[in-house]
């Protein structure tokens, strides 16, 4: 797409800050983001960009619709940040839920879900549903993403395989419960016990969960 | 839904992973039980938490380029949509004005043909009035300027207007606004409509009551409140009165600087 000239922009639109972006609290982003800022829009992206490309191709696998689906979200958190509440929690979340939804629509918008019934969950686990062999030892952003696996690990193998499937791949827990042919009841526990789990090995880990 | 129904489905629902009936029931049930709400907001910490899990894998670069260029080609869009919309309510604003100006030149007409054909004392008193016109002389404030107007009073309708030519084209959102000034204390009278080199504003008062009246070049697109930010360029005095371009008035440094410039 051909760039026109920046003077085209208002001033608040092309105005930085005193202050650079990256000194600028989340909240304050969004709030210039709202105004139409431009720079606020860099500065988010540049905050976030690596975390929610790994979380959407984490769920997509594939580099170019994960790139799409990344822009098409970008473009909605530039268009809706007047939307976004404090009281629903932080910006993070409120991120990460937008991008959530989109990649889960998209797997959802394939149908992939039809395959379930094919595939015994015996043999579903987190290191086959990454994009390559090889992925869980590259090194981690962050001690806490470290952490986060670590945790994840440490979860029971059926615990945590529903909740891969729920919400890295889009099942609801009617679809799991068809799938692995259990009782709906039990899939619904697993889920619960599973996020309790982690929530008490987090805690331990100083972890601590931030509430909204 | 109650209690118990939700609390085996709170990982579900906040894993995403219910039904939207599903879903539905548990909002409803949400906003009525303050525990579930406790139960839901520390599930859903701990799920604001899976994303982080993902392995590092970055984009291309040009993915950065591609989505500021969508949101730059938006914000152009907003910004000129912001200003079809400031140029549609300043010719609205214009037209009332001039609207106005028009009823009271014809109006001045009427009484006059009247005073002149019926002869009448009652008529010539209305006349008499009616050509009581204040008129004051504006004019640039650079030493090679080439702006000149006049603010003219009509005491009848209780109007002040004025008319400039020769200001010079405005850049951008700059807007000219139109300032009285009594005891070095400027009060806005409102933004000038610019059209083919003649700026007009008209505004209800008698402006025999203050000392001058001033054209500021403003950064806009709204007016400026409380006193110029921009420079005077062009200024009429409306009473022989000393003192007012003393040393240190916002007045005067507002001209020095324009002359400077």
């Amino acid at each position: 797409m051909m760039r026109l000239p920046k003077r085209e922009l208002s001033r608040s639109q092309q105005r930085e800050p005193a202050i650079s972006g990256e000194e600028l609290s989340d909240k304050m982003l969004i709030s210039a983001i709202a105004n139409k800022a431009v720079w606020a829009m860099d500065a988010l992206y540049q905050r976030y960009h690596r975390m929610l490309y790994a979380f959407v191709y984490r769920i997509v696998a594939d580099h170019q619709v994960a790139e799409d689906l990344m822009q098409e979200a970008f473009f909605s958190v530039w268009q809706n940040a007047a939307s976004y509440s404090p009281l629903h929690g932080e910006v993070r979340s409120w991120l990460t839920s937008i991008f959530h939804h989109r990649a889960i629509d998209y797997l959802r918008g394939l149908q992939r879900r039809s395959a379930v019934n094919q595939v015994p969950l015996e043999q579903i686990d987190l290191t086959e549903n990454t994009s390559s062999p090889d992925v869980w030892n590259e090194a981690w952003l962050s001690v806490q993403r470290d952490l986060i696996r670590e945790a994840l690990m440490t979860l029971p193998r059926e615990q945590r395989m529903v909740i891969e499937l729920a919400y890295f791949q889009g099942w609801t827990h009617s679809e799991i419960a068809e799938g692995s042919r259990l009782p709906l009841g039990t899939m619904k526990a697993r889920m619960r016990l599973g996020l309790l789990h982690l929530k008490r090995y987090l805690e331990k880990k100083d972890i601590r969960p931030s509430e909204q | 839904m109650d209690c118990q129904q939700f609390e085996e489905l709170a990982g579900a629902y906040v894993l995403g992973a219910t039904s939207e009936l599903e879903r539905y029931a548990a909002q409803a049930h949400l906003t009525t039980c303050a525990s579930c709400q406790h139960t839901v907001r520390e599930l859903q910490a701990v799920t604001d938490l899976l994303p982080l899990a993902a392995p590092a894998v970055e984009p291309s670069p040009g993915l950065k380029k591609r989505v500021m260029a969508a949101v730059e080609a938006d914000a152009r869009e907003h910004a000129a949509a912001q200003r079809a919309a400031q140029r549609t309510q300043q010719r609205r604003w214009w037209q009332y004005p001039q609207t106005r100006l028009a009823v009271a030149c014809v109006l001045i007409l009427l009484v006059l043909s009247a005073g002149l054909t019926a002869w009448n004392l009652n008529l010539q008193q209305q006349l008499s009035r009616v050509s009581e016109m204040f008129s004051y002389k504006i004019q640039g404030t650079s030493p090679d300027t080439t702006i000149s107007g006049e603010a003219m009073y009509l005491p009848q309708f209780h109007v002040t207007i004025l008319n400039i030519q020769g200001l010079p084209p405005l850049a951008g959102a700059e807007v000219y606004q139109g300032w009285v000034i009594k005891n070095n204390h400027p009060d806005s009278i409102g933004l000038l409509n610019v059209q083919d080199g003649v700026a007009t504003l008209d505004f209800p008062g008698d402006i025999r009551a203050y000392d001058a009246v001033a054209v500021s070049r403003e950064p806009g697109p709204q007016a400026s409140q409380g006193k110029p930010h921009g420079p005077i360029v062009a200024l009429g005095t409306l009473q022989n009165k000393q003192g007012l371009m003393g040393t240190g008035s916002w007045l005067t440094m507002r001209i020095e600087r324009k002359v400077e410039g």
